[in-house]
């Protein structure tokens, strides 16, 4: 009974800890919005009756409370640019920008595990070391460097110009890098896949350091299933933790390469002012990072048993 | 120079890259602009989109066949025969070639002045100020169709031969010619100049971001892994709160609510990397904590902000600054380059390299690489310099704990 | 009993000749061992007794193919159950930079190929920290799988079956004094008492019925009476499986009260080595003398027994 109690505590703690958090990023994007110099209506031109119906011309604190309630409910009001509900607009542009998060996740992933085994196994290595700094170069970069590297790389070699969507009659490669190259640059740009190879790196080395590992070799064991769970530990807590700067580096990658996903509807909503699709993008993006927090929490509490 | 001669062992060579890095950053930002002939605001009308003319950059172009095809693709770039020839038909074969390009058609001046008159009547027009002493270099070299007045230079060509002319005249060794060595963008102005003066945009900025994240990181940090208990649950709880929103949804938010002020940007950007900085001087302090010597002077009596200032942040703590200030200055610098290539960062008639990238993003796959290449080169070195310093310092930092 | 040797046979178990083990560039090398000769015969339990710094730790490690700096083992020959375990190490500490690493990789893969067949079938060992040579990740349960899957596979294929290695498990637990066998297999190393966790450490080295156990420093991290309880099962099996055991510690009582010869280490290199008893009563070298001289003068026991 007493490990179900804390096994309790423990979920109850966190969920409540997830829905104070939602409200306090739900009133500071607010309060952000609502440091906008002027009166809302009157910068769009919005009549009257439309602005009584959305509530623009109640005190301020009314108004938090309204938009945050419809917020969990997720009903962000209109567009003001062109009036489709906000709701209707994210379900419309999402599917790309989460094709595109999500590959370039994989992709990551993927690359960045047999680098990072390679890179801790021959630290001494000359190939190795060389190309770990041109990976942690490569990364450290901001993404729309990295795709005019990439892309003048494909353009001089191979003169293939992938920025336009495939024709009926395009041949292979052009499918397969429009599809992919924004992948690619998402997942090396911005630091991404630098701070996957050298976390996991590092936690291999920390590892390897550790006296069950030493004694495992003295047993005669198998390394690779004794260094498969700290690996994915560390493999899990890093995700969760680039996935917020991946999702900044999604605009400049929708702009490069003329994707219309939820990036470019961000700025095309800053650019054109267009504060209830911006306020409704700002918190379905902070939930979906919080939830996949909590489940990164969770994850690790039932993995790990030395926290509980 | 003898700190530099002192620092041995693991991250040496990345220390000493990103040392200089800095070092050039700081030197083009202040020093560079008075040494280059052209001012930023200068747009040399003749020399529109000019390829560099040093001579490797020259001869380093897109090959022309695969323009050629692209152009029937997508109407991108302008179909050109050659670009390699002197200096005068190369001017003039652009400016035909330019107003046949659909794309940057309509982002070109309409008029390319061509002949000397209009040239001149440029010289007349610009803006350096006429008691600037090297204002007679301008007007009698000047960057026109005539190859043989480009190498002459004016101290033998001007009656006023004194000596203080000759020897200004020298020492100003990159005035002596008047080519645009990297090459001029879509406006006329030279590529060199404009990476020089965004090493400002650049470093400011960031100096800014580092201010307030440190600010608010390392007290809070220290204080809260000191004390713990529910001080430090608060600060998390609003640390991972913060933590949770992507840098660039929260920087949109301010600029679309508020002006898009590079320095409000700024202290934003300071707002969202505080949490980092929170976190590794919470750790770095708990980690402290329980070690011997800050026990015992707690038992000696000492106060505890005695303590927490000289021993933990003034004796420990401060490489850690060094390092954290590097890697967030590597940071502000990635996310300053961002945003100006959306068009939030800088306005004109300040510089920034993400600007003039965006500026050239469609010229880029025309032989007109050198707009988006040299700025590219430049945010490349400053970030890589930043970043390998910090983790240089770092590397050594560890290597001087193992032991 | 200690003291009274055992029946030498012809070959001694392990031969290990004049091992030497360095760190540091060419021109800074450090000895870490110097010549280390040490002789572990059939049923034997033989004792290294040396302060920290003095090299033991280093020696066992050499011995299991553990040394991970450079240069590493720079000289030594072994012979372990009549075949050899170290490699052949010319001396290439003259040599610099990619050279040197290269010889290294290449010594490491081959003394890994040596020892392959060895560790954990016939040569096994068990370490300081029992808590922390564990996996935190694995339940103990799992742990002794492991054991039993490399140690006795090729011996018994049989016995490869689960619940054949459950019931060998639990059979082992017991020998070595755990009771409750089957709720220890379902916990955590973060939830057991260090003796505890040494004395699953000896199961899992014991499971695969070894011809000699290395055991570095098994009892500092311990209590006295779970020192106690261990060494007895030390004799045990000695007695009942024949199997020999190096004990490396700093502790003399313990090799008093087991170990049938001692080597003292001192600064990397052997000092004295003998029967247990001679050395006790009448050590030559001072550094053995004032080694006994300070645990009679605390433990006031005068002369040890027989």
């Amino acid at each position: 009974m007493k490990v179900a109690n804390e096994v309790l505590a423990f979920y109850t703690k966190k969920v409540l800890i997830f829905a104070i958090s939602m409200f306090f990023a739900a009133g500071l994007i607010f309060f952000v919005i609502s440091l906008t110099p002027g009166n809302i209506a009157d910068i769009h031109g919005l009549s009257p009756t439309t602005a009584a119906s959305l509530h623009l011309d109640k005190n301020i604190f009314s108004r938090f409370l309204l938009w945050t309630y419809n917020a969990f409910t997720l009903n962000f009001g209109p567009s003001l640019a062109n009036g489709t509900q906000v709701t209707e607009l994210i379900f419309d542009y999402a599917p790309t920008t989460i094709q595109l998060a999500i590959g370039s996740l994989v992709f990551s992933l993927l690359l960045s595990v047999p680098l990072a085994i390679v890179f801790a196994l021959y630290p001494h290595n000359k190939w190795a070391r060389l190309s770990s700094t041109l990976v942690y170069a490569l990364s450290s970069l901001p993404v729309f460097v990295v795709a005019f590297i990439i892309l003048a790389l494909i353009f001089n070699l191979l003169h293939i110009y992938p920025l336009d969507p495939p024709t009926e009659n395009a041949p292979f490669w052009h499918i397969l890098f429009y599809q992919f190259l924004p992948m690619i640059v998402l997942g090396v740009g911005n630091g991404t896949l630098g701070e996957f190879v050298r976390l996991l790196q590092l936690e291999i080395e920390n590892t390897n350091q550790a006296l069950y590992i030493k004694s495992a070799r003295a047993r005669g064991a198998f390394l690779f299933p004794h260094f498969f769970r700290p690996v994915l530990l560390s493999f899990i807590t890093i995700l969760v933790s680039r996935f917020a700067i991946l999702l900044g580096g999604v605009i400049v990658v929708e702009r490069i390469f003329n994707r219309r996903g939820l990036g470019w509807l961000t700025w095309e909503s800053t650019l054109n002012r267009d504060f209830f699709v911006l306020m409704g993008v700002a918190f379905l993006t902070v939930l979906v990072i919080r939830i996949f927090i909590l489940a990164q929490e969770i994850i690790i509490y039932q993995l790990d048993p030395r926290r509980r | 120079m003898s700190y530099l001669k002192k620092i041995r062992g693991p991250g040496k060579k990345r220390i000493l890259f990103g040392f200089s890095v800095v070092i050039l950053l700081i030197f083009s930002a202040w020093i560079g602009p008075h040494l280059t002939s052209y001012k930023v605001d200068y747009m040399d009308s003749a020399h529109i989109m000019e390829p560099p003319s040093l001579p490797f950059f020259r001869s380093f172009l897109v090959t022309q066949k695969g323009l050629q095809n692209l152009g029937k693709n997508s109407g991108q770039g302008p179909v050109s025969s050659h670009t390699q020839s002197s200096h005068s038909p190369v001017r003039s074969t652009k400016s035909t070639q330019v107003k046949q390009s659909n794309e940057y058609s309509n982002e070109l001046p309409e008029q390319l002045p061509n002949n000397p008159s209009t040239s001149s009547s440029i010289n007349s027009e610009n803006t350096l100020n006429e008691d600037d002493p090297y204002a007679f270099l301008e007007s009698h070299s000047s960057p026109t169709a005539a190859p043989t007045k480009q190498t002459s230079t004016s101290a033998s060509a001007d009656s006023q031969t004194s000596i203080l002319n000759s020897f200004l005249a020298w020492t100003k060794f990159f005035q002596v010619s008047h080519k645009h060595y990297f090459g001029t963008d879509k406006d006329g102005r030279d590529i060199l100049v404009l990476l020089l003066a965004g090493a400002k945009t650049c470093l400011i900025p960031g100096l800014l971001v580092c201010f307030i994240a440190l600010i608010i990181g390392v007290p809070l940090g220290i204080w809260s892994g000191y004390t713990g208990g529910k001080f430090a649950e608060v600060c998390n709880f609003f640390a991972s709160t913060l933590l949770s929103f992507p840098q660039m949804i929260l920087i949109l938010i301010f600029i679309c609510a508020l002006e898009p002020n590079l320095y409000l940007i700024m202290g934003v950007l300071g707002l969202t990397i505080s949490p980092r900085v929170f976190g590794v001087f919470k750790n770095k302090t708990e980690l402290l904590k329980n070690t011997g010597f800050i026990l015992a002077a707690h038992e000696a009596g000492l106060s505890k902000f005695r303590i927490l200032f000289l021993h933990i942040f003034w004796y420990q703590c401060r490489t850690l600054l060094v390092i954290q200030f590097s890697l967030i200055m590597a940071e502000s610098i990635l996310v300053e380059t961002t945003l100006s290539y959306l068009q939030f960062g800088t306005k004109p008639p300040d510089v920034s390299w993400g600007s003039i990238i965006e500026g050239s993003r469609m010229a880029f796959f025309s032989e007109y690489y050198w707009i988006t290449f040299f700025p590219s080169l430049a945010i490349t070195l400053s970030i890589l310099g930043f970043y390998y310093l910090g983790d240089g310092l770092n590397a050594r930092q560890r290597a001087r704990e193992n032991n | 009993m200690p003291g009274r040797g055992p029946v030498k046979t012809t070959e001694p178990l392990l031969n290990l000749q004049n091992l030497s083990v360095a760190y540091g560039a060419a021109d800074q090398l450090q000895y870490v061992v110097r010549d280390v000769s040490i002789k572990v015969e059939n049923s034997e339990i033989v004792g290294l007794i040396g302060e920290s710094g003095s090299g033991k730790t280093t020696t066992a490690h050499a011995l299991l193919g553990l040394i991970e700096g450079i240069p590493g083992i720079t000289a030594g020959e072994g012979v372990f159950l009549g075949a050899p375990c170290l490699p052949q190490a010319n001396l290439y500490i003259q040599q610099k930079g990619s050279a040197l690493k290269k010889r290294r990789i290449a010594y490491q893969s081959a003394h890994k190929k040596l020892l392959k067949s060895h560790l954990g079938h016939t040569l096994t060992s068990i370490f300081q920290e029992p808590k922390s040579a564990l996996n935190p990740f694995w339940n103990i349960g799992k742990h002794l799988l492991e054991a039993a899957k490399i140690g006795l596979s090729g011996k018994m294929d049989e016995d490869s079956r689960p619940d054949q290695i459950q019931a060998i498990s639990l059979r082992t637990l017991a020998s070595v004094g755990i009771a409750e066998g089957e709720s220890v297999l379902k916990q955590y190393p973060h939830q057991l008492s260090g003796g505890l966790a040494q004395r699953i450490m000896i199961a899992m080295a014991l499971l695969c019925r070894p011809r000699l156990l290395i055991a570095d420093e098994p009892t500092t991290a311990l209590d006295v009476t779970t020192q106690a309880k261990l060494l007895q099962i030390f004799t045990k099996l000695r007695k009942e499986r024949g199997t020999s055991i190096l004990i490396i510690t700093h502790d003399i009582g313990i090799v008093r009260e087991i170990a049938d010869r001692v080597y003292v280490m001192l600064k990397g290199e052997i000092v004295e080595q003998g029967p247990t008893h001679q050395i006790l009563t009448a050590p030559q070298h001072p550094y053995t003398q004032k080694l006994v001289s300070a645990f009679y003068r605390f433990a006031d026991l005068g002369e040890p027994n027989d």
